[in-house]
């Protein structure tokens, strides 16, 4: 929902804008947590004293004596300093993980074209129904047959396309769950497949909708959609990539302009 | 990139974006624009026919302009030399291009004429890994400077699509995708895949692909390795392999491809989306991608897998496709994967029996298809300058079905009349392409229609080397070895003459050949001797003359010539072409045969007897115009002080 | 472009300046050009690329076997 709300002024542009603008946002945010979150005093002070140990070492190199307990202090700075940043990484790491899968199911996949059929697959949870007993209803999606039963792996693919290239419904035997663009108000997330146990997976994977049963229908199923890969500086970068190369470069800017210390 | 650079380009992005929408608005433009289409292999008799059948409206709209000429091609006219000749101005001695294949002359190796790849100079070894130090290199072997440049060097825009004769595309001012001559992700012009449990199918023959036997264990799940580029970075630089599971249902009769996470479901008889492919040279930190499209062929009761040639994706391009590098995935972004191998329509999978005529014609139209969007998309972008687009559809499928418009074709009586209709139809979506054109044309736009060469049946095999070993140019000293190619059978010390590639005769010359027989000063009288005995060759079937001219290259290219150049180039006569075996020199027993194989056109015969075709709205001046004269009259009809140096103008009266 | 004298006595640029006339270059610097490249060629026309490799780039092409 922030992320709609953020994101509204890139709706018309391409989606890499839209991206970028998160990714320098979630350094900033998350070098200011880290300044909320974490001892900045201690932090400094213990960066001084490291420092002072590091030249301690290379004034003392002939004496290996005092270069032993230099390097000592040193590894004990190093304890305290990973002690001092983990409360605050502890706490960035909770949103970054959510941020990471609302981003990912935006920006991971494509929807494929209108007119462009999607191969979906469902899993049962025993084994396969008759043939002639699975019934497949569309809402706003064309279901093209033949089915493709794989008894081993007690799946079934077939093939739909999204009739306004959006959004639709399929109904696999009671089992119902929402395909295409959705999750959100303005639809900018592309559901991946759907799961029907409650779990909080979803939390993490928002791209997994939640599949309604009111049947035999089949426990889970996934669309086969293309990964996205976005044109950046010359190279073809996934939505990853660029997200922590641009969310770094924001962070250190922030730490650089609002002097934090990390 | 720099900070600031950064900025500048970030903060003119909006502004880049308003005055390309402003751009778009504009729906005429007052510069000059000439719009070339280059149509490969476009007959001027087929044409005239169809457009006296009324078929073909459009080209006889563009006729009343300037008239339906000959343009005269190249000697040989095979499609790379034709083209070279097109963008140089020039013949062979100059661009340097003789044939599709060239030899190293002193081992006689042959090796495709128009590119090659350098590997990596220098490499770092670690266990069996080797991790390169400088890149490898492809290398257009085409010389001569393009006729644009001289456009490009005014500020004129010029776009070539698909340009022939061009990979790696030249590296000027002008926005090219690189047409024919580009290779598929395996190196070669074109290599299929076809995965199979059909013991019939099953064959040694790697002529233009490779057939993989594969077995259903009772899974009903076959697991098809797809061979990738060789790994360069690997000791003995074996291939890159992934593996495509393919769960087949009999009683759907269809199939699940699985691949690389993503599912595609193919029901007997259909051909997939293009589908990328990602080959790891070290996981996780060197990939390239491929694409390909599969086509199920069958499933029931035996399993026939089709996998297109891997081709370069344009999106992510492992090798250099486009000029500027970024253009082809602009291109991929807009309208989705496209063919970028240089002879897209697979003629190999159809020779060989992998594709049926119809599943044949199926893959045509995806290409054609292709095309046409590509040719709309561009066309809808075109403001000034020059733009050319180039087709391959016609040349590649007439080579495949001349059989079914000659009636003398030994395959005639085998093959579908339908597909006299599916000539037409071809004839008849260039003529929509024609008509787009003309569409967009203004007081300002000229509009070019070129052929590098027409047609000619295929009926009819001369086994050249055959015919040098029967009249004592050649010695063949293993009879059982006839049929083995790169002259397996031959002894060279006795040998005066071998021929290679498809219109090629070379002396084996003492000074030039490592095992040459016939001394410099006796070459000339040889080739007199040469010329005055094939020009006699007759058919006994028919008593027809089977060569209209054999031409001494030092007489119709004086000066200089690379010693790569042959020293006879072979003018068949209409109906005759040099055998299949003696492209790669081979001896069969007869001299003349019958042509059987698919590839039933051919061009690759006397120029005289196979002319191109020009169409233009502008109206050609003078007399014979011809494929090397172009691109000085198409940069003639911009405002520049400079044009380019070959040919002559053939929109000025003089010809200047 | 890199530039490079290069110093030729005169008998021998007339025979350039002839030739290059004779076989259509538009200038015997085009021509001297060429010859370079095309010797270079001659050289070394198959550096990096061993006989399979040479015959795999033909593989596919419809004009062949």
């Amino acid at each position: 929902m922030v992320l709609d709300i953020l994101l509204l002024p890139f709706r018309s542009l391409p989606s890499i804008w839209g991206l970028l603008f998160i990714s320098l946002l979630t350094g900033i945010g998350m070098i200011s947590i880290f300044r909320l979150t974490s001892n900045q005093e201690k932090i400094s002070r213990l960066r001084k004293k490291m420092l002072g140990e590091i030249f301690g070492i290379l004034l003392h190199v002939s004496s290996p004596a005092t270069v032993m307990k230099f390097a000592g202090r040193l590894i004990w700075s190093n304890t305290l300093y990973l002690l001092y940043i983990i409360k605050p990484l502890l706490v960035i790491a909770i949103p970054f993980m959510l941020i990471w899968g609302q981003l990912d199911a935006r920006y991971g996949t494509d929807i494929v074209d209108q007119n462009t059929s999607v191969t979906v697959t469902v899993e049962y949870e025993d084994s396969l129904p008759e043939r002639d007993n699975i019934t497949l209803i569309g809402n706003g999606i064309e279901i093209i047959q033949p089915l493709v039963m794989v008894d081993t792996l007690r799946q079934v693919s077939f093939r739909i396309i999204l009739e306004d290239g959006t959004i639709g419904s399929l109904d696999v035997n009671g089992t119902s769950s929402t395909v295409g663009k959705t999750g959100t108000w303005n639809g900018a997330l592309i559901l991946r497949g759907f799961d029907t146990e409650n779990s909080l997976k979803r939390l993490f994977c928002p791209w997994v909708d939640k599949g309604v049963v009111s049947g035999d229908g089949p426990i889970s199923g996934w669309y086969s959609l293309k990964t996205v890969r976005y044109e950046v500086l010359g190279g073809h970068w996934s939505w990853l990539a660029v997200f922590l190369v641009f969310s770094s470069i924001s962070a250190i800017a922030g730490a650089k302009i609002f002097d934090v210390k990390v | 990139m720099k900070r600031r650079k950064f900025l500048k380009l970030a903060a003119l992005s909006p502004a880049a974006l308003l005055a390309l929408k402003t751009g778009c608005a504009r729906t005429k433009s007052s510069a000059k624009r000439v719009i070339v289409l280059g149509i490969d292999g476009l007959d001027p008799f087929l044409l005239r026919s169809f457009i006296h059948e009324g078929v073909m409206p459009n080209a006889a709209r563009l006729t009343g302009y300037g008239g339906l000429n000959r343009l005269g091609t190249s000697n040989p006219p095979q499609s790379p030399v034709a083209w070279s000749n097109f963008i140089t101005g020039y013949g062979p001695n100059v661009h340097g291009i003789f044939d599709f294949i060239h030899r190293k002359p002193s081992t006689i190796d042959p090796y495709l004429s128009t590119s090659r790849v350098i590997g990596p100079g220098r490499t770092i070894s670690i266990s069996d890994w080797r991790l390169p130090l400088s890149g490898a290199k492809v290398e257009l072997l085409r010389k001569g400077e393009p006729f644009w440049n001289k456009l490009t060097d005014e500020g004129i825009p010029v776009k070539l699509v698909k340009l022939p004769v061009d990979f790696p595309p030249d590296k000027g001012k002008a926005t090219i995708l690189s047409g024919l001559g580009t290779p598929d992700m395996r190196g070669s012009q074109g290599s299929f895949t076809f995965f199979t449990d059909d013991a019939r199918s099953i064959s040694n023959s790697t002529s233009g692909g490779v057939v993989v036997a594969v077995r259903d264990y009772g899974d009903n799940c076959y697991r098809c390795s797809i061979k990738g580029p060789e790994n360069s970075m690997r000791a003995g630089n074996p291939e890159m392999e992934i593996e495509a599971e393919v769960r087949v249902d009999r009683i759907a009769n269809a199939a699940r491809i699985d691949i690389q996470g993503n599912s595609y479901v193919l029901a007997a008889g259909e051909w997939s989306p293009w589908i990328r492919m990602r080959f790891d040279a070290i996981p996780h930190i060197s990939s390239v991608s491929a694409i390909g499209r599969f086509y199920m062929k069958e499933i029931t009761p035996k399993l026939n897998l089709y996998l297109s040639p891997l081709n370069i994706d344009p999106l992510d391009p492992a090798l250099p496709i486009s000029t500027p590098a970024g253009y082809s995935s602009d291109l991929a972004r807009n309208l989705g994967g496209f063919y970028t191998q240089g002879f897209p329509e697979d003629t190999k999978a159809l020779s060989r029996g992998i594709l049926s005529d119809e599943e044949y014609l199926q893959q045509a139209w995806i290409v054609l298809q292709e095309r046409l969007d590509l040719f709309h998309h561009e066309l809808s972008r075109f403001r000034d300058g020059m733009f050319f687009f180039y087709f391959s559809s016609l040349d590649l499928n007439i080579h495949m079905f001349y059989r079914v418009l000659d009636p003398n074709s030994p395959l005639y009586a085998t093959t579908s009349p339908r597909f006299k209709g599916a000539i037409r139809e071809l004839y008849m979506k260039i003529d929509s392409v024609i008509g787009q054109a003309l569409e967009v044309k203004d007081a300002n736009t000229e509009v070019i229609v070129l052929s590098d060469h027409g047609f000619a049946p295929f009926n009819r095999s001369f086994n050249l080397n055959t015919w040098l070993a029967s009249e004592g140019y050649s010695t063949i000293t293993s009879p059982n070895q006839r049929n083995q190619d790169m002259f397996a059978a031959i002894d060279w010390s006795s040998t005066a003459a071998y021929g290679l590639g498809i219109n090629s005769l070379f002396i084996n010359r003492a000074d030039r050949e490592d095992n040459g027989s016939v001394a410099p000063e006796q070459v000339q009288d040889l080739l007199i001797r040469l010329k005055r005995d094939l020009e006699s060759v007759t058919d006994p079937a028919s008593g027809r003359r089977v060569i209209d001219n054999a031409y001494i290259t030092s007489e119709i290219y004086p000066g200089p010539l690379p010693d790569y150049a042959p020293d006879m180039i072979i003018g068949y006569a209409r109906c005759y072409r040099s055998s299949w075996e003696t492209t790669l020199g081979s001896f069969p027993e007869e001299v003349i045969t019958d042509n059987l194989d698919k590839w039933s056109g051919t061009h690759c015969i006397d120029p005289a007897a196979v002319p191109g075709v020009l169409l233009s709205t502008a109206s050609p001046g003078v007399e014979n115009p011809n494929l090397m004269d172009m691109g000085r009259s198409i940069a003639g009809l911009f405002d520049i002080p400079v044009l380019p140096p070959g040919g002559r103008n053939i929109f000025d009266e003089n010809g200047s | 472009m890199q530039k490079m004298k290069l110093k030729l006595d005169s008998e021998t640029f007339e025979r350039i300046r002839k030739v290059s006339e004779i076989g259509g270059y538009s200038s015997p610097e085009e021509f001297v050009i060429h010859i370079i490249e095309r010797e270079l060629d001659t050289l070394d026309p198959t550096s990096g690329e061993s006989e399979e490799d040479i015959r795999r780039k033909m593989e596919g092409l419809g004009y062949i076997e």
